[in-house]
């Protein structure tokens, strides 16, 4: 799993599309921000990528469907099961997208507070079971975990 | 075609971007011998506004180099007609700049409706920006770091981050260099190899 993270607007997909070349090769594209709902299962695919694009939205989908609370535990049971596909097969690649958003000020909003901790503490498991990750800053990347 | 070098220098505020900017500037024009120009975006709206002026003044009269000032808090593009080959250009700073050409603008609730305008900002500053870097010796771009926080609801503020964020890729990406200063030190994200 590659996880990849960076500010709003900071070209993290495009790095994503430039680095795999996945113009020609066989992958799934799914992205919180076309509105797709946050895949569980992804048993269904047989491509060699699957990009999961805007993981900070899903976060706050599922804080809002448990009555404004995170469940750390949720959390990492969600990353268990998309890792089940990747290591299904030894070509599967998957690459989770995700807007940092931890570093403003406090937000006003109490729905707005968890959904940024949580965010960060949901980083923090994806990059604890990652073999790459990258943050990226303004289209350059800076690997903070990973060979080559 | 030769062309002057771009440099891209951001960071929180208060983080001493400006003025490592400004010696930055100063010794690149020592070297090429060329004038120095700081173009200044903001409007000096309110009280605390002017006295952030005055202080970025006063530091630039302190310095032992001759800044020529213009007050440009639009229109980039009518710039590079006043600008030298050995000139070197400071521009203080970008966020500034784009809030003043998007505000311009009416814009609405609907996304879509607003991409027109998002264009034409984000095309105008760019083509600001390359004009002056082709006709001078260094151009250096002061930037803010504000797209690493929520972003909840407002449409408008969605636009500001798309043009921000996206001129910030296409200037790093042109760029000799880019830094972003934490506390006054600055740290180098890129440079370009010979």
């Amino acid at each position: 799993m590659h996880v990849i993270t960076g500010g709003a607007c900071n070209g993290k997909a495009d790095w994503v599309k430039r680095t795999y070349g996945l113009s020609n090769q066989s992958h799934i594209w799914i992205s919180a921000y076309e509105k797709e709902p946050c895949p569980i299962n992804l048993a269904k695919y047989d491509t060699r990528f699957i990009v999961l694009e805007g993981a900070e939205q899903w976060i706050r989908q599922i804080i809002e469907n448990q009555a404004g609370e995170y469940n750390r535990d949720d959390g990492r049971a969600l990353i268990k099961k998309w890792l089940k596909w990747e290591r299904k097969n030894p070509v599967h690649q998957l690459i989770i997208i995700g807007t940092d958003i931890s570093k403003g000020i406090v937000p006003i909003q109490q729905l707005d507070r968890t959904w940024r901790d949580a965010t960060g503490w949901f980083y923090q498991d994806l990059v604890k079971e990652s073999d790459r990750f990258d943050v990226i800053w303004y289209g350059i990347n800076n690997q903070l975990k990973g060979e080559e | 075609m030769e062309t002057g070098k771009l440099i891209f220098i951001t960071g929180g505020a208060r983080s001493g971007k400006s003025s490592f900017a400004e010696e930055y500037a100063a010794s690149e024009a020592e070297i090429k011998a060329g004038s120095l120009h700081y173009i200044a975006t903001s409007r000096p709206a309110d009280k605390e506004m002017i006295q952030r002026i005055k202080r970025h003044q006063e530091d630039r009269k302190k310095s032992r180099n001759t800044w020529i000032t213009w007050e440009r808090p639009m229109e980039l593009q009518a710039m590079e007609p006043h600008f030298k080959q050995a000139d070197v250009v400071l521009l203080d700073c970008l966020t500034v700049l784009l809030s003043n050409e998007l505000f311009q603008y009416e814009l609405t609730d609907h996304p879509r409706e607003n991409r027109h305008y998002e264009k034409k900002v984000y095309d105008a500053i760019l083509e600001g920006v390359f004009s002056i870097v082709k006709t001078v010796h260094t151009l250096i771009v002061v930037s803010n770091e504000v797209l690493t926080e929520p972003l909840i609801g407002e449409t408008v503020v969605r636009s500001y981050t798309k043009i921000l964020g996206n001129l910030h890729q296409e200037i790093v990406k042109h760029a000799e260099k880019a830094y972003i200063v934490e506390a006054g030190i600055p740290i180098l994200m890129k440079e370009r190899s010979c």
